[in-house]
């Protein structure tokens, strides 16, 4: 538990600096950038406590909204993602008696994973450009900006996470 | 009530996402206003070193455009200094009221809807609030907050932002708002129909508020529509390139307070 904290508290401080200084940089076609960060609610192991992790979240978008002045359009969305992520990892996973203990990210199948990794990143993304504009005008454009953001971030997350995952299992 | 109590005391989990969301809200709703905090924006020293550090390593590769850039620069003062070498030379006229200190730009953000930059000067080498920040060929934005080292600096590409703008060959005032679409360009508002105007004919700063001086060129006209005897929709092509903003100049007016205090008290009177 202890090694964890301190293993999540770095991810915490590394991860702004890591979005501020390279995937903010990125403006692919003008203006698509992926939003790296998230893989913090992804990694965060389930068998530590809920409050933690909401914690945590909350800290990780006010870092990125502090760099970014952006207010607080991260961290509202982080931790909407953060709350939502076990009951949906229910959903997909068809089981409802989710053995917290013993859950753990290896053991979801890529499809499965996938599927997961893609709602959430969908969900946060949309709601980070809405308030971002804090209008619901020019609807399309705000859809067709969180389907691209979302695709780029996806595709680097599950690329993280394999590195991440195959680490720490070697290790 | 004692339902709602009961709810919240059996799912404390849920009543803590409720609150970090609703502060996370607050701070959203705060950020909209023109008096954000200082603390959570970009001016604080810690976020400033942090911007400046990725600033200049993404510098490094950008080096042989900013170049570039710098030698057009050069380029366009020299001519202009040529032009005025045998009139009264205004700019390095001592009693000249406008003072320039040159800052770097190490965050630009250009493709938000609110866009605010974070400049590497501060209070340090006296930059104030409500300061201009301009280009030779262009204006930038004013500044919002000021640390030690660092400022922020409220974006022409910014739904807050109206900018004092006016035709070159006339004296028809407008104001410059940008629509959040295209950081190439911003829409020209409030012209009177008297103004005759055509595609092509360039806006300047106004110099009827006391951030910028007068006469700074910020872009051509590429497009307008004429509605019910009125202008709407006057698009403006800026000069500058709001996606490589790197050196730029905030502006210190040595007379704005002379000038407000003088307004103000005739006012009242």
């Amino acid at each position: 538990m202890n090694s964890d904290l301190f293993k999540y508290g770095i991810l915490l401080l590394l991860l702004p600096i890591l979005q501020v200084g390279i995937f903010n940089n990125i403006d692919f076609m003008g203006h698509i950038n992926p939003y790296f960060y998230i893989i913090f609610v992804f990694v965060f192991p389930v068998k530590n406590s809920k409050t933690i992790l909401l914690i945590s979240s909350f800290l990780l978008g006010l870092f990125i909204d502090i760099l970014t002045n952006d207010g607080g359009i991260h961290t509202f969305s982080l931790v909407l993602i953060s709350y939502i992520r076990l009951p949906f990892l229910r959903i997909i996973t068809g089981k409802s008696d989710l053995d917290q203990a013993q859950f753990n990210i290896r053991d979801l199948s890529l499809p499965v994973l996938i599927t997961w990794i893609t709602i959430l990143t969908l969900l946060h993304h949309f709601f980070l450009f809405l308030l971002e504009q804090f209008s619901f005008a020019q609807f399309g454009n705000l859809l067709l900006k969180t389907l691209l953001s979302s695709l780029f971030s996806i595709v680097l997350i599950i690329f993280g996470l394999q590195l991440f995952l195959k680490r720490r299992s070697n290790a | 009530m004692l339902q709602l109590i009961n709810f919240f005391s059996n799912n404390k989990t849920g009543l803590l996402f409720v609150l970090l969301e609703v502060i996370a809200f607050v701070f959203i709703l705060n950020s909209h206003s023109y008096h954000q905090s200082k603390y959570l924006s970009s001016a604080n020293g810690i976020s400033g070193s942090i911007l400046k550090k990725s600033n200049s390593i993404n510098n490094y590769f950008l080096l042989n455009n900013k170049n570039k850039a710098l030698v057009k620069e050069n380029e366009l003062l020299k001519n202009q200094l040529e032009h005025t070498e045998n009139q009264a030379i205004s700019s390095i006229n001592p009693l000249s009221k406008y003072k320039y200190t040159a800052a770097t730009v190490i965050s630009n953000p250009y493709t938000k809807r609110n866009n605010v930059l974070t400049i590497d000067k501060g209070s340090l080498d006296s930059i104030r609030p409500n300061m201009g920040v301009v280009l030779t060929n262009g204006i930038v934005g004013i500044t919002l907050k000021v640390s030690r080292h660092y400022a922020t600096v409220l974006s022409l590409l910014n739904n807050q932002a109206k900018i004092n703008a006016k035709m070159k060959n006339s004296h028809h005032y407008g104001s410059l708002h940008w629509n959040g679409k295209d950081f190439t360009s911003v829409n020209l508002e409030d012209l009177p129909i008297q103004a005759n105007i055509k595609k092509g004919d360039t806006i300047i700063s106004g110099g009827k508020s006391v951030i910028f001086p007068e006469g700074i060129p910020i872009g051509s006209i590429s497009d307008f529509v004429i509605d019910n005897k009125s202008y709407t929709n006057i698009s403006i092509h800026l000069f500058a390139d709001f996606s490589a903003l790197h050196n730029v100049y905030v502006v210190k007016n040595s007379k704005k307070e002379e000038q407000l205090e003088l307004e103000q008290n005739s006012v009242h009177e």
